[in-house]
């Protein structure tokens, strides 16, 4: 008894022992919620089946797709992740997760502007987004470029892929360029 | 003074521990996602967590990303800090640092929309923020019991969710990890050994009850101490694998895992700082 952890803590201040607790009653009232949270993880992660449908978002400038997985893994990441939550953007009529999040709980209109301009980017446009995007994954943007977010649907068969189809999400092309 | 440090280094836990997270964060800027990299981006997706709200709510994630001489500043201000705890080291020095790891860890996740999870070449530092060697001492054990909790929820997430009944379950994973790899044509030996493993699902969900069992060996950490090492290995080998399979690197929690290696925690007294 004396040689455990809890004990010991205990023994070194009545404090510590108290926040101790009181950060396993929480965690465990996050993992209960399944919110997770940098201090409270809810690792999950592929413990469930994922649908079968294989997407993938890819920018295009001048109808060139800006490739990422050559890159060192945190910058493919960031890459790959930005493409994707910046669709997830767009797809949810200029609204992130969090935004939502804050039109379900905050009813009060006054809180609810404050919370969404404190913890939500301002309107980002497309063609700002990317030529930011174009720009960090090395490619030399001029003004008159045309961007275009595109959804791809993949299937793989043998190690052999072949795109089944693609959606473009955005442009910055005009009709008149067609 | 460097002959000094290096002799040092060889019996010092506490100089082994923050080296390998400057190690850990100079990959970061190698990378290409330090401040100074990701300068100007002007998308974030940030969840539901009161801390990313505290540091995005004051504006200083934004502030940082929006201005390019406040990104250089943040990312010398970080290397500066961990030099300056490498060499010099107190505690208050490490304090600063693990305020600036936090909240570029913080930063990154934020800009990048997701949080994933190597995170811990964070939270390692935090022991060392504490005056008395007996404080130090106590919060290595609380963080290491915080790991064993960590991977141990993994894998008994893993045993509840469907993921182990379904045969196909780990071959569908790994085809999307390498989805972009196959549209863009990048075949190199960990798309070759992706394909092999879609197209032999049996073997997949192998490795997946194999990932399982890593991950659940951090169970015994609860009850004895005697096989940290071990526990160590184990946990370093599930994550290589999942960086050759499944195109997640560790960069971010090797160094956390290597309290395991570094800090003895079966020694009475804990002569270590």
């Amino acid at each position: 008894m004396t040689s455990t952890f809890l004990y010991k803590i205990l023994k070194q201040s009545k404090w510590a022992f108290a926040g101790l607790v009181l950060y396993v009653a929480v965690y465990f009232t996050c993992m209960f919620k399944k919110m997770d949270m940098a201090f409270f993880p809810y690792n999950n992660m592929y413990s469930n089946t994922r649908t079968n449908e294989l997407t993938c978002y890819y920018l295009k400038i001048n109808n060139q797709r800006i490739s990422y997985t050559h890159f060192m893994y945190w910058k493919k990441d960031f890459l790959e992740q930005s493409v994707t939550k910046y669709a997830d953007y767009l797809n949810y009529h200029q609204n992130n997760y969090l935004s939502v999040y804050i039109n379900e709980k905050v009813k009060n209109k006054n809180q609810n502007a404050v919370l969404k301009n404190a913890l939500t980017p301002s309107k980002v446009d497309f063609k700002s987004w990317a030529n930011w995007y174009a720009t960090y994954a090395g490619m030399n943007v001029q003004p008159n470029d045309d961007f275009e977010l595109v959804k791809y649907k993949l299937q793989i068969k043998n190690g052999l892929s072949s795109i089944l189809d693609s959606i473009i999400l955005c442009s910055t092309k005009t009709k008149n360029d067609d | 003074m460097m002959i000094k440090f290096f002799s040092s280094l060889r019996t010092d836990s506490t100089k082994q521990l923050i080296l390998l997270v400057f190690i850990e964060f100079l990959f970061f800027l190698i990378s290409g996602v330090g401040y100074t990299s990701i300068n100007n981006a002007n998308y974030f997706n940030i969840g539901v967590d009161p801390l990313y709200w505290i540091f995005y709510g004051l504006s200083i994630p934004q502030t940082i990303i929006k201005y390019p001489i406040l990104a250089a500043a943040f990312d010398f201000a970080t290397i500066g800090f961990l030099l300056l705890s490498l060499f010099k080291f107190n505690e208050k020095w490490v304090r600063c640092t693990v305020f600036l790891l936090l909240l570029y860890y913080v930063t990154l996740t934020g800009y990048l929309g997701h949080r994933n999870y190597q995170s811990g070449f964070v939270w390692v530092l935090m022991p060392l923020m504490f005056n008395s060697e007996k404080n130090k001492m106590l919060a290595f054990e609380m963080l290491r019991y915080w790991l064993l909790f960590f991977y141990a929820s993994s894998a008994i997430f893993k045993v509840a969710g469907d993921g182990i009944i379904n045969l196909n379950h780990l071959s569908s994973i790994l085809t999307q990890q390498f989805f972009p790899y196959y549209m863009e044509q990048n075949f190199g030996m960990r798309t070759t050994i992706n394909s092999f493993l879609t197209n032999h699902q049996k073997i997949s969900q192998v490795l997946f009850f194999g990932a399982i069992i890593l991950e659940m060996s951090t169970v015994i950490g609860f009850f004895t101490k005697k096989h940290d090492k071990l526990i160590g290995i184990f946990l370093i080998i599930f994550h290589l694998f999942n960086w050759l399979l499944m195109d997640i690197a560790p960069i971010g929690q090797f160094s956390v895992l290597s309290i395991f290696f570094l800090i003895p925690f079966n020694k009475k007294k804990h002569k270590l700082f």
